[in-house]
């Protein structure tokens, strides 16, 4: 008896005495997981850069490094659909901006053509720690202004397809924005660059009604079924809510039924409480949250993911349906599913965690109206690849008193 | 009605014509602006961009619009001493994003521009800053002295003064400071060789900590302080500001170093930082003095970090709140705490550049119909 006690005992120091075999555990958060129907209490453990595992419980012994999540919300990595880190003057460096709002993997929209990509791919995608994934500009020299936006000569299909396939799984899709003449030209292009590529094209065009151009036949005859507008709700561009009858177009229901996507992109202009507010109140939510965030929309709406999911909180939606919309949703948008946007086991662990705040909050819409809220989603903490790249409130690190000396606790 | 009393009417409304109307008027507020020794209930009229009228009650008849701020402290717009702010290099955070957030108007950048590349390299800072940037050159050894001061003359706004990035280049950084008429600034540890009015940074960072191995304050920096060399705390780390601050010790100038890396971790904004030094036991006043007065002293700038008539209207609407959280630091420490400031308005020369709480936002109710469509 005394023997075999002994025995277990040696048994035990071994096994307590060999390396934990996690890296990161995330304990007891609410786990929304929308891709695997997932909406529980859960822990997630980390090894090296990937998810190890998800379950119930998880022991802390196991793991170099615990996050108490309890009160808290984990979720995959926020995806932004629409962000802009390369271009424009404007453009926000994403380990800046995006990695504090939860958000792991960001999607330049159009700063760079098949001319500027490598330029961007060097200077900016290899040196991030955020994600960045491109949506090519149809226009070869990229978002660099009305002249060039206008410029149909540089718009060659072929060419922006033939750079999209050198790079599969970076470059996502086709973007086309500002078209400023008559026509289709330009929509027409960038579908054919698509068709060429194989990739969805995103859209963001004004309604030019003395250009002969009407949003009814710009999403129902031109655009294919899993190509997207983005700037849903503002009222210059799709028109979503009739501005004399309030009431949604049906064009835009016949649009989302050939599974045309619409996506919400804030930015400084595009997301209205009057339009937002009767669209959702007629079942039209944007199938992605995306911030548009520039260094002017950054400022004046704060309309980074948390703040836009927040906002749709407000409109109706729940939790679990908006982090679908800014996870799972803008994933499968860009043939990164299952890759990305879920917590599976064995995908890279882009993870955030998030938070409730309750009080009284002014929500600013792109023309800084407000609308007062009570409760705001905030994130606390941002993992990258296995890597706690952001935490707020030094979750994952120890208490200043216990740590020692000067050295910096990795 | 009689001539004589309609003359008199005419006379009432022109005296009335006479006074200024405000764009803005922020009433109520705990007005707290160390440099002016001006402390409680104020009002605060403001007319374009600049602060018209300071005085304990003023109507609001007289003014466009009128704020509240009875729930908040109302200070001179805040100055961050040492940011990096291009963009172009790596690290260099957006001023804009991060100044606006935490009621900060002034933000001096740290040595990215020397006064050979200062142009464009201002040209970058600037986009979309709706702050005030100021620069701190760095310290150049191949320039000429006579080019900096050149450089010097054309930009006396937006030079800050020298920095000095090694203890070895502090005699150069000191003629050229000396050329200028400028401050000079150094994270060097070099405390014990500084001069009035030269600036040590990192006091609170082991690069040039304020306590030695055994956290005990270096008896230099009292004698440098006798000296008139000023102390800035730049990276925060709890370790050596706790016991620093526990044996009576503050820095003359509270700055955040933020880069982009120090922006996500230890999550350096000017209001975390703030909060920080307040959960180590500052008090509110004692930090708020260290982003205001202070670096308007070091900087020699009396125009910045005050509220005064006439003066630029940058200001800042604080609230402090009760909350139970963690901070982390630059060594990656946590610090649980009960306090926590956060910046809900911040005006720039009379422009509304950040309103968290929606304190002059319509309510879109209230707007009637508004559109976008062009």
């Amino acid at each position: 008896m005394r023997h075999t006690v002994s025995c277990l005992l040696v048994v035990a120091l071994a096994a307590a005495q060999s390396p934990p075999e996690y890296d990161l555990l995330i304990r007891g958060g609410r786990v929304i997981d929308p891709a695997n129907s997932l909406d529980a209490i859960q822990d997630v453990a980390v090894r090296g850069t990937r998810i190890a595992r998800v379950a119930t419980s998880i022991p802390a012994v196991s793991a170099k490094r615990v996050v108490d999540a309890a009160g808290l919300y984990v979720v995959p990595g926020l995806i932004d659909l629409h962000a802009h880190a390369y271009g424009t003057e404007l453009a926000l460096s994403q380990d800046d901006t995006a990695l504090p709002a939860g958000v792991t993997t960001a999607v330049d929209c159009g700063g760079a053509g098949w001319r500027t990509f490598e330029d961007f791919k060097e200077t900016v995608i290899d040196r991030s720690v955020t994600r960045i994934l491109v949506f090519l500009n149809i226009v070869g020299a990229g978002m660099v202004g009305p002249a060039a936006e206008d410029n149909l000569e540089d718009m060659d299909p072929a060419a922006t397809a033939n750079k999209i396939k050198q790079y599969p799984g970076l470059i996502v899709g086709i973007k086309n924005a500002h078209f400023g003449l008559p026509g289709w030209e330009s929509v027409r292009r960038s579908v054919e660059a698509g068709r060429l590529s194989n990739t969805p094209v995103i859209l963001d065009n004004h309604i030019l009604t003395k250009m002969q151009r009407t949003t009814r036949e710009k999403l129902l005859e031109i655009l294919r079924p899993g190509d997207m507008h983005t700037h849903l709700y503002n009222d210059r561009q799709v028109e979503v809510v009739d501005r004399f009858t309030g009431k949604v177009q049906p064009w835009m229901f016949e649009a989302r039924r050939r599974g045309v996507l619409f996506d919400m992109g804030h930015g400084a202009g595009s997301f209205l409480w009057p339009v937002a507010s009767k669209a959702m109140e007629q079942g039209f939510p944007p199938d992605t949250i995306s911030t548009d965030l520039h260094k002017l929309s950054i400022l004046g709406s704060k309309s980074d993911m948390p703040n836009c999911i927040s906002k749709m909180m407000l409109l109706g939606m729940t939790l679990p349906d908006a982090i679908a919309r800014s996870t799972v949703n803008p994933a499968k948008a860009i043939g990164q599913f299952p890759a990305l946007g879920t917590l599976g086991e064995g995908k890279e662990a882009d993870i955030a965690v998030l938070a409730t705040r309750t009080g009284v909050f002014a929500f600013l819409d792109a023309l800084a109206k407000k609308r007062m809220g009570h409760q705001k989603i905030e994130c606390v903490l941002t993992v990258r690849a296995g890597r706690v790249v952001f935490d707020r409130d030094g979750l994952a690190f120890p208490d200043w008193r216990k740590a020692g000396d000067y050295g910096v606790t990795p | 009605m009689t001539r004589r009393s309609a003359l008199k009417l005419i006379g009432a409304a022109s005296a009335a014509a006479q006074e200024t109307i405000f764009d803005l008027l922020i009433k109520h507020g705990e007005v707290f602006d160390p440099a002016s020794r001006r402390r409680g209930r104020f009002d605060i009229g403001i007319t374009g961009p600049r602060i018209a009228k300071i005085a304990p009650s003023l109507p609001a008849s007289r003014s466009r619009l009128t704020i509240d701020a009875g729930e908040y402290l109302v200070t001179p717009g805040l100055i961050d001493l040492r940011v990096h702010c291009d963009t172009l290099l790596s690290g260099g955070v957006h001023a804009g994003h991060h100044a606006t957030r935490s009621g900060v108007t002034t933000v001096v950048d740290s040595g990215s521009a020397t006064a050979s590349n200062l142009d464009e390299s201002y040209s970058r800072m600037r986009v979309a800053a709706h702050t005030r940037i100021l620069c701190w050159l760095r310290s150049d050894q191949d320039a000429s002295v006579d080019s900096v001061a050149a450089t010097a003359a054309k930009h006396r706004d937006i030079i800050a003064g020298i920095w000095a990035p090694k203890a070895e280049d502090l005699p150069r950084a000191r003629t050229l400071a000396a050329a200028i008429g400028k401050p000079l600034l150094t994270g060097a540890p070099s405390a014990a060789s500084l001069k009035q009015g030269e600036i040590q940074t990192q006091v609170f960072a082991p690069d040039a900590s304020a306590v030695d191995d055994k956290r005990k304050l270096r008896p230099e920096l009292a004698s440098a302080r006798g000296r008139g060399v000023l102390f800035d705390s730049g990276d925060l780390w709890f370790r050596i500001a706790g016991p620093a601050i526990g044996q009576g010790f503050l820095p003359d100038t509270v700055s955040t170093n933020l880069t982009v890396g120090s922006a996500r971790l230890p999550e350096a904004s000017m209001m975390t930082t703030l909060s920080k030094l307040v959960n180590l036991g500052v008090t509110v006043n004692d930090a708020l003095e260290r982003v205001t007065a202070g670096p308007a002293r070091a900087l020699r700038r009396p125009d910045l970090g005050t509220l005064r008539e006439g003066g630029p209207a940058d200001l800042a609407l604080i609230a402090v709140e009760s909350e139970r959280r963690g901070f982390l630091d630059a060594g990656h420490t946590r610090l649980s705490g009960g306090k926590s400031l956060r910046a809900a308005l911040t005006l720039r020369q009379g422009k509304v550049v950040w309103d968290l709480d929606g304190l002059v936002s319509a309510d879109w109710l209230h707007t009637g119909p508004y559109s976008n469509f062009r």
